[in-house]
């Protein structure tokens, strides 16, 4: 007890209410606490190294990134869209792949029927991709004009947690009619079922626009998940008596009118 | 619109032509006597024969027309039954006769078309009389418009293997379809030995 009342004595001294038998028992109840709270404190400190200790036995399998558990959400009473102008179209999945290795997802969106031939010109549709959102930012791609460089949102703020993370293959009619966006240009391009792992040369995708999206997986970028795609594009049918004589005549969309029922 | 002011009185007919597929082409009206249009020669059964009310609209829309033929022998119903009725083109016209003369007035717009569409239906109704031991068939006829016809033409590639191989037997790019749903895929997942 002589410790504490050396210290009780030195406390009262420091605080200047040493003389008063009062001031000596609020002192003693002071120095009391202080010692209590410095000795909880030193076991704390003491417990949390051992528990530092422990979680660090094994550092490589606490830092193995388990991957992400997906699942695509396909509709199959879901009608193909056709498209006449220029419009913006989301796609509808209709099939996703992941490369053996488990690090690159592949998804099918289908955007869009191939319209037929044009009255006005008797050329067949063609099809240009405009631009490519991804999660309603437009893609910047690189000079291959599949992969994505960097993303720009609505305000111009650039993102580049995509780049070399997502590459768009657009195809305009089927499997074997790949193309780039507008403005790029790409003498190397290939089939569809040259990109997708699992497809044949029986996966034609015909008549149809559509996009392969491939995204490798990187927690960093943020895109483990289905992307939210869209695609502005242009069909070159635009005149209103190319558009209403393909649309009467089409078995595939339209309504199937003969040909020869139609005074043109 | 026809303009009639010129005559104090008018008679109106319809004419059916319904062509059925192996049967040959139907062609009947509500007319007295038999008439001619476009050269072909519709057989007159007057009042054996109705029509339901038309509408004549501007805009385009969909309508469905009855006609009712009754007093059909019995024996003359195979003649229904063992062809294809449903699908049948039909297309009504109608004629303005001079009420006087019972001539066809000759203005412009006469005869007109008043409908043109297939045969969606048709019914029998069989009514025997005890007295004279007989029996005769009344036909109706359920027509649908053209317009109605389109409006009801279930059209359009739907995102599933069924819809893709009817148009391109050989095309497997939507055999998976059904089976993405509720399917998991380990993205980004370490490979396990």
């Amino acid at each position: 007890m002589s410790f504490f009342k050396d210290i009780l004595s030195g406390v009262g001294s420091f605080l200047g209410i040493g003389s008063a038998s009062s001031s000596n028992n609020i002192g003693l109840e002071l120095a009391k606490t202080a010692l209590m709270a410095f000795a909880v404190n030193q076991t704390n400190r003491s417990l949390a190294k051992e528990n530092q200790a422990l979680t660090t036995i094994n550092p490589y399998q606490s830092r193995v990134d388990q991957g992400v558990r997906l699942q695509v959400d396909p509709d199959s009473d879901q009608k193909i869209p056709v498209c006449y102008g220029r419009s913006t179209l989301g796609g509808i999945i209709t099939d996703a792949r992941l490369s053996t290795d488990q690090t690159q997802m592949y998804y099918v969106l289908t955007i869009s029927e191939r319209t037929g031939t044009l009255l006005s010109t008797g050329a067949d549709s063609a099809y240009v991709f405009n631009d490519i959102f991804l999660n309603d930012q437009r893609i910047i791609f690189k000079s291959d004009g599949i992969t994505c460089d960097y993303t720009i949102d609505r305000d111009g703020n650039k993102d580049f947690g995509a780049r070399d993370v997502v590459k768009v293959y657009c195809y305009a009619g089927n499997s074997e009619t790949p193309q780039v966006p507008e403005y790029y240009s790409n003498g190397s391009l290939t089939a569809a079922y040259n990109v997708l792992p699992g497809w044949t040369a029986n996966h034609q995708m015909s008549d149809l626009i559509f996009a392969v999206v491939q995204i490798t997986y990187s927690p960093e970028s943020g895109l483990t998940s289905v992307p939210n795609c869209m695609f502005n594009l242009t069909n070159s049918m635009t005149l209103p008596g190319d558009v209403l004589l393909d649309y009467l005549r089409s078995e595939r969309y339209g309504c199937g009118v003969a040909p020869g029922d139609i005074n043109t | 619109m026809i303009d009639l002011s010129a005559y104090p009185s008018i008679a109106t007919s319809l004419f059916v032509r319904i062509a059925i597929p192996g049967l040959g082409v139907l062609k009947f009206s509500d007319h007295s006597v038999p008439y001619t249009i476009n050269s072909e020669s519709y057989t007159s059964l007057g009042s054996i024969m109705s029509i339901g009310e038309t509408t004549s609209e501007l805009k385009l829309s969909s309508s469905e027309l009855n006609i009712v033929l009754s007093g059909i022998p019995s024996e003359n119903i195979d003649a229904v039954l063992d062809y294809k009725v449903k699908g049948a083109p039909v297309q009504v016209s109608r004629v303005l006769f001079d009420a006087v003369t019972g001539s066809a007035l000759a203005i412009s717009g006469n005869p007109a078309t008043k409908f043109k569409g297939i045969v969606n239906n048709f019914g029998l109704q069989e009514s025997y009389e005890s007295e004279s031991r007989t029996s005769s068939v009344t036909i109706n006829f359920a027509c649908t418009s053209e317009i109605g016809i389109l409006q009801n033409r279930v059209a359009g590639r739907r995102t599933n293997p069924d819809d893709q191989k009817a148009l391109y037997p050989a095309d497997a790019s939507m055999d998976r379809v059904p089976s993405l749903v509720g399917a998991n895929f380990n993205f980004g997942a370490p490979l396990r030995n």
